[in-house]
C-alpha cells in the first residue's frame, strides 16, 4: 500500500512579523514526493483504480495533476498516460516524462488533450483509468487528508483563526472544507480562498452564487488556471460555517509571495503557491484584529517554477510597476 | 594491487568463459524448454516460439549461485559480507559453505520467511536484519565488513555486491554462455533487471558470440531505473529511501557503476510490465507451464508475451527467456492480500 508523505506544519515567525498576526503556521505540502499536494488525492484515485484491474493511468494534465499521476502510477506499479496540449512547456512536459509517465503531446487547448484522453480511455475501459485534474469525489477525499493531520499537528487549544488556500480548479479547496467539516474546525475557522485576478473562478461563482465559467485564463499562475471551479468547492464554500472569503490578487503580489517564501521561509515555490501567502497578506491588511490571529497557510506546492523563472517574473513585475501597467482582468 | 571490484570495463566475454570453468563443478546446467500454452500467448500476430531457460531449478533456486562461486573463488577474504534481498543471500551462503569459507548477510526485515530461513537454517549463514531500503542494507553491510576487519585482518573480510560485483557479473553471464550451446538460433534474450548483473553479464557475453541477437531487458512499472536510464541517457536509480510496492520483490534494486554502461551500450530495448501484467504472467506459467517460479521472474514472461515487445520488434521468432528464480512463499503468494483487498472494496 503507497502513502502520501505527512507533511510537516512548521511554525514561521518572520511571516508572522509580515502579516502582522500572533502566529503563522506553514502545511508544506511541497514535501510531497511528486512535489505538491496532489499525490494525497491522486493516491487514493489511483489505488482505487488498481484495485479493479486498471494498469494505465491516464490523465490530460500537463501540469502537478500530470506530474502526481505519473508518480502515483508508478509507485503502484501502473503505467501512466500523460495527454497535455501543444501549449504545455517543455520544461513540463520533461518533468512529467521524468516521473515515469508516457507523454503525449495532442491539441492546442486543454480542452482537445482532455478529449484524447477521455478517447484513450474509452477505448480499453477495463484497464485504462481516467485521472481528473481537480474534479472527483476520492481526490476530495484524498485532499482531506491533509485536515487529518492539521488536527493532530496543531499545537494550540484553540482550532485555528484562517487558513488560506490557494484555488485552481478547487479540488484541494473541496478536499480541505470537507476535512475542516469532519474534524468540527468548521465553526472556528475562517478559510481563505486564495486566486489571481485573471484566474478567479471561484470568486465569480460565489458572487454570482451560481457556477461560473470564465472566457479565458490570464495569469502566469499556470496551475491555477481552471476555466471554472468545481461545483464542490462551490457548494462546500457557501455552506462553510465560519465563512469562505475569496481573496483576488495579482500576479506581482503572487510572485511577491513566492519571494517572501524564498527569503523567509527558504522554498521555492510557483506564483500559484504564492498566491496563498499574497492572499493572506491582503485580506490581513484590512483586518482590525489581525494581531491576535492564528492562521494556516496551506505551501500547495509545485513544480513549473525555478529560480531563474522566479527572478525573470521578478523582473517583469518590477518593469510593470515603473511603467505603469495594470494586470489585466 | 587487485582490481576495484566495480568496473564496466572488466566485465569482459573471456572473464565470462573464465568464470564459467570456476563454477561449473559447482552448478546445475539447467535445462532449455519449451511450452506451447506460453507460445500463443506470444503469439502476437506471428507464430513465435519461447525458449525458457531454467534457472529456477538451480541450486539455491536461482541463477545467482554462478555469480556467487566465481566471486567466493576469487577472493582473498575468508568471511564474506553481503546485503541482499534474498537470492544472492542464498547464493552466498551456499557458495561459502562449497567452498570452506563464513558468510554474514543482511537482510532486509521484510524478506519472505523462506528465503531467511534457506540462509540461515539450510545453508548455515549468520543472518542480520535492517530497515528495507537499499541505503539502510548498504550502511549496515559496510559496517559489518570494518569490523571484520579489525578483528581477522584487512584482506580477510569483504563485502560481494548483489550486482555490482565485477566477479558476480561475469559469473552471471554463464546463463548466456549456456544458453546459446544449447539454443543457437535466437532472434531475442528477454531477461529481467533488478540491478542488472544478470543481463550485463549475459549481453557481455552473447554480444560477443552474435551480436544480431537482441537483449531485452524487463523491469516493473514501480521500479524501473534501467528503463529511465536508457531514456535519459544517464543513470536513473529507483526513488531512494522509500520502500518500493512490487511483487517482484528480487528485482527492487537499481542499475550502478558497472551494470550502467552495459544495459546502456549493449542492452537493446527494456520494457517495463504493471502489478497486474507481471501477477498474470507468474500465475501463467505456475498454472499452464506447471513450474514454480518467482515473480521477479513472470515479469520476464509478461514482457516476452506482451503486445508491446512484438510491435516494437515483430520480427522476432525464436525468443528465450531466462527464468531466473523460483523462490516463492507458498503461504504468502503475493496476490492473496490484494484479492482479498479488492472484494473488500467491493465494484464502485
Amino acid at each position: 500500500m503507497a502513502r502520501h508523505v505527512v507533511t510537516q506544519l512548521a511554525e514561521n515567525r518572520a511571516l508572522a512579523r509580515l502579516l502582522g498576526v500572533r502566529g503563522v503556521h506553514l502545511k508544506l505540502e511541497n514535501q510531497q514526493a511528486s512535489g505538491s499536494f496532489k499525490d494525497r488525492g491522486m493516491l487514493k484515485l489511483s489505488e482505487t483504480l488498481r484495485l479493479r484491474g486498471v494498469h494505465k493511468i491516464v490523465s490530460s494534465s500537463g501540469g502537478n495533476a500530470g506530474k502526481s499521476a505519473a508518480y502515483c502510477a508508478r509507485t503502484l506499479g501502473m503505467r501512466a498516460h500523460v495527454v497535455v496540449p501543444e501549449t504545455t512547456s517543455e520544461f513540463m512536459r520533461h518533468i512529467i516524462e521524468g516521473e515515469g509517465a508516457d507523454v503525449e503531446v495532442h491539441g492546442a487547448n486543454w480542452n482537445a488533450a482532455d478529449l484524447r484522453a477521455r478517447q484513450i480511455v474509452a477505448e480499453n475501459p477495463a484497464k485504462c483509468g481516467y485521472a481528473p485534474p481537480f474534479d472527483h469525489p476520492l481526490l476530495w477525499e484524498g485532499h482531506s487528508s491533509l485536515v487529518d493531520e492539521l488536527v493532530e499537528q496543531w499545537p494550540h487549544q484553540e482550532p485555528p483563526d484562517a487558513i488560506a488556500v490557494s484555488v485552481g480548479g478547487g479540488g484541494l479547496l473541496a478536499g480541505v472544507l470537507g476535512g475542516l467539516a469532519q474534524h468540527g474546525w468548521d465553526a472556528s475557522t475562517r478559510v481563505l480562498a486564495a486566486e489571481t485576478l485573471g484566474a478567479g473562478s471561484l470568486h465569480r461563482a460565489m458572487a454570482q452564487q451560481a457556477l461560473a465559467r470564465l472566457d479565458r485564463i490570464s495569469s502566469i499562475a499556470s496551475s491555477l488556471g481552471a476555466l471554472q471551479v468545481c461545483e464542490q468547492a462551490l457548494i462546500q464554500a457557501l455552506s462553510h460555517r465560519a465563512g469562505v472569503d475569496t481573496v483576488l490578487v495579482s500576479d506581482e503580489m503572487a510572485v511577491q509571495g513566492c519571494k517572501e517564501f524564498a527569503d523567509l521561509a527558504r522554498i521555492l515555490v510557483e506564483p500559484a503557491c504564492g498566491t496563498a501567502l499574497a492572499a493572506a497578506r491582503q485580506h490581513l491588511a484590512k483586518d482590525p484584529c489581525a494581531e491576535a490571529k492564528r492562521i494556516i497557510l496551506v505551501v500547495c506546492g509545485g513544480s513549473d517554477i525555478s529560480l531563474a523563472r522566479l527572478s525573470e517574473y521578478a523582473d517583469q513585475a518590477a518593469e510593470r510597476q515603473t511603467h505603469g501597467v495594470l494586470t489585466s482582468v | 594491487m587487485p582490481p576495484p571490484p566495480f568496473d564496466a570495463a572488466l566485465v569482459t566475454p573471456d572473464a565470462v568463459v573464465e568464470a564459467y570453468q570456476r563454477l561449473r563443478p559447482h552448478v546445475h546446467r539447467t535445462r532449455v524448454f519449451t511450452c506451447e500454452q506460453l507460445d500463443e500467448r506470444a503469439a502476437h500476430g506471428a507464430k513465435r516460439r519461447l525458449y525458457f531457460k531454467a534457472e529456477h531449478e538451480q541450486k539455491i533456486g536461482a541463477f545467482k549461485i554462478r555469480g556467487a562461486i566465481n566471486a567466493i573463488s576469487l577472493s582473498s577474504a575468508d568471511h564474506i559480507v553481503t546485503q541482499s534481498s534474498g537470492n544472492h543471500a542464498q547464493a552466498i551462503a551456499l557458495g561459502c559453505k562449497l567452498l570452506g569459507k563464513k558468510a554474514v548477510v543482511v537482510m532486509p526485515e521484510d524478506s519472505p520467511g523462506v528465503k531467511v530461513s534457506a540462509v540461515r537454517d539450510t545453508y548455515g549463514a549468520e543472518v542480520r536484519f535492517c530497515q528495507p531500503t537499499q541505503e539502510a542494507r548498504e550502511a549496515m553491510s559496510a559496517e559489518l565488513v570494518q569490523a571484520l576487519r579489525a578483528q581477522f585482518g584487512e584482506d580477510q573480510a569483504e563485502e560481494i555486491h548483489p550486482n555490482q560485483d565485477v566477479r558476480v557479473v561475469n559469473g552471471q553471464g554463464s546463463v548466456g554462455l549456456e544458453l546459446l550451446e544449447q539454443e543457437p538460433n535466437l532472434d531475442a534474450i528477454v531477461v529481467s533487471i533488478g540491478g542488472g548483473g544478470l543481463i550485463s553479464g549475459v549481453a557481455t557475453y552473447v554480444k560477443s558470440v552474435n551480436s544480431k541477437i537482441k537483449i531485452i531487458g524487463a523491469e516493473p512499472e514501480c521500479a524501473k531505473s534501467a528503463f529511465m536510464s536508457k531514456k535519459a541517457g544517464e543513470l536513473v536509480k529507483n526513488p531512494p529511501n522509500t520502500v518500493i510496492n512490487t511483487i517482484a520483490d528480487s528485482v527492487k534494486s537499481s542499475l550502478g557503476p558497472t551494470t550502467y554502461p552495459v544495459v546502456r551500450d549493449l542492452v537493446d530495448d527494456v520494457f517495463t510490465a504493471t502489478e497486474q501484467e507481471i501477477e498474470d504472467a507468474t500465475r501463467l506459467m505456475m498454472e499452464r507451464g506447471k513450474q514454480v517460479i518467482e515473480p521477479g521472474c513472470g515479469l520476464a514472461v509478461a514482457v516476452a508475451t506482451s503486445s508491446q515487445l512484438y510491435e516494437k520488434y515483430p520480427e522476432l521468432r525464436n525468443v528465450a527467456v531466462v527464468l531466473c528464480g523460483g523462490n516463492v512463499d507458498l503461504d504468502h503468494l503475493p496476490w492473496t492480500h490484494r484479492k482479498r483487498k479488492a472484494d473488500e472494496m467491493g465494484s464502485t
